[in-house]
């Protein structure tokens, strides 16, 4: 391209958002020639014919230049936007973006730099290829087992921590089918079993459960109400029973407390949104759903021993706008996940409707603040959420972006020695939170040094269920192993 | 009852726009939780120049402390075939690539409707699908309904008809959109149509608002869109 061209189209990629007449452009290209030609007629002792020969001066620099711009238009470079009364044109640069790929987006880089900087763990993921935290299918939305292992046989590639069935009843009445699917998962993926015990499918797949081979990366969920706990005392008493002497991982959900799916993958709980989820079933939503793209984990124990609760507030803020930028950017990418869901599942879109980043926190023990800095924090997180929602939605770009607060469980319950007092202090600042309305993330976690029968077993875990304002009780088994050390279960003992 | 402006630059219409809206009185929306001004049937005209997104939005993240659409994501949002798995709707992928056809109303309809006949009325783009849009309890349906084409003086004017607009953040997005899609227009139409230039680009909206909260930046901001424009 000519030198002067290249001039004329680099003017207007700076001022991109500028129309601009032919005269600014000459005399960005002739300023001298322009100015003198400007100083003549403007000068009152200039004469009729210094004056004829500096307007024919200005005529010739602008059908130079009118030559370069006609040039740049034809080759699709440039536009005419109007032509003023006096026929002077007015010119801008024709702006249609190349279709760019945000397989290299700074934000990322952004976002880990800024995660390393304040010590924040990003679990599961490395940027730039990303995979799920988490995934749900809805065994309700099944229609048999060939679909059922037709969806989580992609999924291996794609998920870091855990594949989560809810409603398993509905296919887990085969010991085949189950079996099949233990063997579609890899060691590495939690997989979470939730079994409706309201129902009395739910009792014919406990059965299969717990006559087959069990792994140790697959908890099961048993989904139940304090009243049929009562109503069915003997079959929850030879259920906890067998669970505890093949060392199961297993947990109770309290659906009285909160039905929405609830699960516990390796790097903590994951809970869904009770009014999303209500909305996904009224919609009839996609069978698979994704509950989680991203986590991070903040030792709140460490950060609070070097810095303020204030300055840590601002880090999470900080931390949400990153949250929100990465986000977007994901969901944009032109391979990974859009490709990935393309292929494999056309007809679920929405499986990100109840979608969200988890900001996964390890408090200090002992510290009365931190209750009115969660209390805080959440009201900050959802206010930012609100209005990010808003200004996108008004630019209409209806994002889905949310972030769940989650507490991370560092101390496991012996229930072989821990009396209620001690329990329920454990608990106090959970508790409390959640009496007052902050729901967030949390799943407390027990385990048992010795035998427990199975009459103080099925009291202990009735207690816990009816007593605490929690909705999800996690009972850790063991390894098959015997004489294993008591430090081999998390956390210390209470 | 339907009020016009009509102004030549971006900046200027906004501005008399949100004036005229401060002035309309406030209503609540359904669940009572934010106030707004309101008026109806707003017909806003701007010429074709983009409009300078990127320092508007710049100065308000500046100010807000928010994260706003830069202009890649904008034009990407228009123009992009596919949706996105975080997204309830796009406009690019109703306009470009809609349902299990994959209808593109723009490059298979639009472009070769005003290539044939460039006096044309009927170069339409519909992006509310009642099939999927009308439904009471759906809250995330497409805020531009309509898109309409035409070549008049040798210049391609584009109308686009909004259901709702949020004033302050929402219009001057939509109207950089609308000119991404009216330069790729153009751009198409303009292959064969030498004499073509961009004519000036109109929105109608139902209800236009300005929320309450919002008031406040009004003052700030009318102060620095004379530099933001400069």
């Amino acid at each position: 391209m000519q030198p002067i061209k290249q001039r004329i189209l680099n003017y207007f990629q700076n001022n991109q958002e500028k129309e601009t007449s032919t005269s600014t452009i000459v005399q960005l290209l002739y300023p001298q020639d322009y100015t003198q030609a400007q100083e003549v007629l403007k000068s009152p002792l200039s004469s009729t014919q210094q004056q004829k020969q500096a307007k024919q001066q200005l005529a010739k620099l602008h059908r130079k230049v009118l030559y370069h711009l006609s040039s740049l238009v034809e080759e699709k470079k440039l536009l005419v936007t109007r032509t003023s009364e006096k026929g002077h044109k007015y010119f801008a640069l024709l702006h249609v973006p190349a279709m760019q790929s945000y397989a290299n987006n700074h934000c990322y880089y952004e976002f880990q730099r800024f995660c390393a900087k304040q010590k924040i763990e990003i679990v599961g993921n490395t940027f730039p290829n990303t995979t799920f935290n988490c995934v749900l299918i809805n065994g309700n939305q099944l229609q048999n087992k060939q679909h059922l292992l037709r969806l989580i046989t992609p999924l291996g590639t794609m998920v870091n921590d855990l594949i989560a069935l809810d409603h398993a009843e509905q296919v887990l009445v085969n010991p085949e089918t189950f079996l099949e699917l233990i063997n579609q998962i890899s060691e590495d993926i939690m997989l979470n079993l939730s079994v409706d015990c309201t129902k009395p499918a739910g009792y014919d797949a406990l059965k299969v459960l717990l006559a087959n081979p069990y792994p140790q990366n697959c908890i099961l969920i048993l989904k139940t109400t304090p009243k049929l706990l009562h109503q069915e005392q003997q079959i929850f008493k030879d259920v906890f029973n067998a669970l505890f002497k093949k060392k199961l991982s297993f947990a109770v959900h309290n659906c009285v407390r909160d039905d929405s799916p609830s699960f516990l993958g390796k790097y903590g709980p994951y809970r869904l949104d009770k009014k999303k989820w209500e909305l996904s079933l009224h919609k009839q939503a996609a069978v698979l759903l994704i509950p989680s793209y991203l986590s991070v984990r903040i030792s709140l124990q460490q950060i609070l021993l070097h810095h303020t609760y204030s300055q840590v507030r601002e880090w999470m803020l900080t931390l949400a706008h990153h949250l929100f930028k990465v986000n977007y950017s994901l969901y944009h990418m032109q391979h990974s996940h859009e490709f990935f869901f393309r292929e494999n599942y056309p007809h679920s879109i929405e499986t990100n409707l109840i979608s969200s980043n988890y900001l996964r926190l390890i408090l200090s023990e002992n510290d009365a603040n931190q209750s009115a800095f969660l209390q805080q924090l959440h009201s900050e997180i959802d206010s930012f959420i609100r209005k990010e929602r808003a200004i996108y939605k008004s630019c209409g770009m209806p994002f889905l972006f949310h972030i769940t607060l989650a507490v991370e469980n560092t101390k496991s319950i012996d229930l072989a020695s821990a009396s209620i007092k001690n329990i329920q202090e454990k608990h106090l600042l959970h508790a409390s939170a959640y009496k007052t309305g902050l729901s967030y993330c949390y799943a407390p976690t027990y385990y048992s040094s010795t035998y427990l029968n199975a009459e103080s077993l099925y009291s202990t875990i009735n207690w816990l269920v009816r007593a605490l304002p929690f909705h999800l009780h996690y009972f850790k088994g063991g390894p098959q192993e015997k004489n294993r050390p008591l430090t081999y279960y998390l956390g210390e003992v209470i | 009852m339907s009020q016009k402006i009509i102004k030549g630059s971006f900046f200027s219409a906004w501005k008399e726009a949100l004036m005229l809206l401060k002035q309309e009185q406030l209503q609540k929306d359904s669940f009572g939780k934010r106030a707004y001004h309101e008026a109806a049937n707003l017909q806003v005209m701007i010429s074709s120049s983009l409009p300078p997104i990127e320092r508007l939005f710049h100065y308000f993240a500046q100010h807000l402390g928010l994260v706003y659409p830069c202009t890649l994501d904008l034009e990407q949002f228009i123009l992009k075939k596919t949706l996105g798995p975080g997204f309830k709707y796009s406009y690019g992928n109703r306009l470009f690539s809609y349902g299990t056809k994959k209808l593109n109303q723009i490059d298979e309809y639009v472009i070769p409707l005003l290539l044939d006949n460039p006096s044309s009325k009927r170069a339409t783009a519909m992006l509310w699908y009642p099939s999927v849009d009308a439904k009471a309890y759906k809250q995330d349906t497409p805020s531009l309904v309509l898109i309409h084409f035409k070549i008049r003086n040798q210049k391609l004017f584009v109308t686009a008809v909004t259901r709702s607009m949020d004033f302050l953040f929402g219009w001057p997005a939509h109207c950089y959109q609308l000119s991404i899609l009216q330069r790729y227009v153009y751009q198409k139409v303009a292959l064969s149509k030498h004499q073509l230039a961009l004519g000036s680009i109109t929105t109608i909206t139902f209800s236009a608002m300005l929320y309450q909260d919002h008031e406040p930046l009004l003052e700030e901001l009318f102060v620095q869109t004379k530099k933001l424009a400069s």
